[in-house]
């Protein structure tokens, strides 16, 4: 899809969401959460300039990641989860059956299954790290499989945690909705060298996870985990959030659009 | 030449070089779409050597009346986004998270290194209604 092709397909959902809140659902809302991804790179300060003349309340937003489970766990969690309805969507827009990679038993020792509908291939390894090796090793297993195996290898010998994304608002004064005792990262991208061939990982960067001395007040703020962007260094400005009234949603909406097609609105209940 | 002056050029460079950087960028970008049970991938794409990597996560809708209700994840319902690009030296960058709807993870990769893409997204919550799931790939080239 071309981009031109990308901002109309866009412009048209938005267009409808806002219609159909508007119209039907939202008769009992006033206000309306809205928010447009500008990217790293987008003009995120002039958007928000001219928004804040209609908001009732805006801001600029980035992105950070809390972690919410321990690596070991997620990995093992992960490997175990059900082969059932697994696809793969290629890039020429097919999409055919994944092949699936389990555990079947965890410890003593660990077993792997391989399958890919027509063929069954089992790893059996003293450790989970010793299992997965085989796994990355072996030329019949697809190089997708692989690539997921690398990233659960990575997260299982280094316990980088199962993390969720979470807005970084400016509040400045401490806010902060989401699990207790938050570790943040504010870059949790990993960069690594492997090599099947030695079984040997070379790490280049880890996520760095920082534990925030914050205390919740609530689970989430409107279906997100916020952290204030003030306790955090290096925020990115990747968006803008708005609460507005019902009557300025079109104006905003057409303010944002000049702006981004990535425009998501939600009533206020 | 009289210091401030020096500094008010370089000044000037900084702020030329950077706005030259910020607005030479290119970006392709991919709508993927698609039901999520338990996880699906999408790729791999071929996609070089990108200056920076976003996935933003456009509607993330449940199939069933249930959201998914595990303590640990947002209110509205998550899913597992994972964005991995390999080079055949070995290279593995990864970035991923829980996302949803209107949230991102984004990254840059090393740019010495260029390779293919993977877009992976698994359901992980506890309580497992399929899900729809559209989601944009933008790749910032320099």
């Amino acid at each position: 899809m071309t981009r031109e092709v990308a901002i109309l397909v866009g412009v048209v959902l938005a267009a409808a969401a806002v219609a159909v809140v508007l119209g039907t659902g939202g008769h009992g809302a006033e206000l309306y959460l809205v928010v447009g991804y500008l990217g790293p790179f987008g003009n995120v300060d002039a958007a928000l300039k001219e928004l804040q003349k209609y908001a009732v309340w805006a801001s600029w937003v980035g992105s950070v990641n809390i972690a919410i489970e321990d690596g070991k766990s997620a990995a093992l969690r992960m490997l175990s989860m059900s082969c059932e309805g697994r696809q793969i969507w290629l890039p020429n827009g097919t999409v055919k059956n994944a092949p699936c990679l389990r555990l079947e038993q965890a410890g003593g020792p660990y077993v792997l299954v391989y399958s890919d509908g027509s063929k069954t291939l089992r790893f059996r390894g003293d450790t989970l790290e010793d299992a997965l090796w085989l796994v990355i090793q072996n030329d019949e297993v697809d190089e997708t499989t692989k690539g997921e195996v690398k990233t659960i290898l990575l997260q299982y010998l280094f316990d980088i945690p199962l993390t969720s994304a979470a807005w970084a608002l400016p509040f400045c004064n401490g806010t902060y909705y989401g699990p207790p005792r938050p570790k943040v990262a504010v870059d949790a991208v990993i960069r690594a060298f492997i090599y099947p061939e030695n079984k040997t990982v070379k790490p280049v960067e880890l996520p760095r996870y920082v534990e925030l001395p914050l205390r919740p007040l609530g689970p989430s703020w409107f279906g997100h985990y916020v952290v204030d962007a003030c306790a955090l260094d290096n925020v990115r400005k990747e968006g803008v959030v708005a609460i507005v009234t019902k009557d300025k949603v079109e104006t905003v909406l057409k303010i944002l659009q000049k702006y981004t097609d990535m425009i998501h609105i939600q009533p206020i209940k | 030449m009289p210091k401030p002056q020096l500094i008010k050029i370089a000044a000037l460079a900084v702020l030329v070089f950077a706005v030259a950087v910020t607005y030479s960028l290119t970006i392709s970008s991919y709508t993927l779409e698609g039901c999520v049970t338990t996880a699906e991938s999408w790729g791999p794409l071929s996609v070089g050597s990108p200056y920076y990597v976003s996935l933003y996560v456009n509607s993330l809708i449940p199939y069933s009346s249930m959201y998914c209700t595990s303590p640990a994840f947002a209110a509205s319902g998550e899913l597992l986004y994972v964005v991995q690009i390999t080079s055949d030296s070995g290279y593995v960058q990864t970035a991923s998270g829980c996302l949803g709807e209107g949230e991102s993870i984004d990254f840059y990769p090393n740019p010495y290194y260029s390779g293919f893409l993977t877009v992976y997204v698994e359901n992980s919550c506890i309580v497992q209604p399929s899900y729809y799931t559209s989601f944009t790939l933008s790749l910032y080239y320099d």
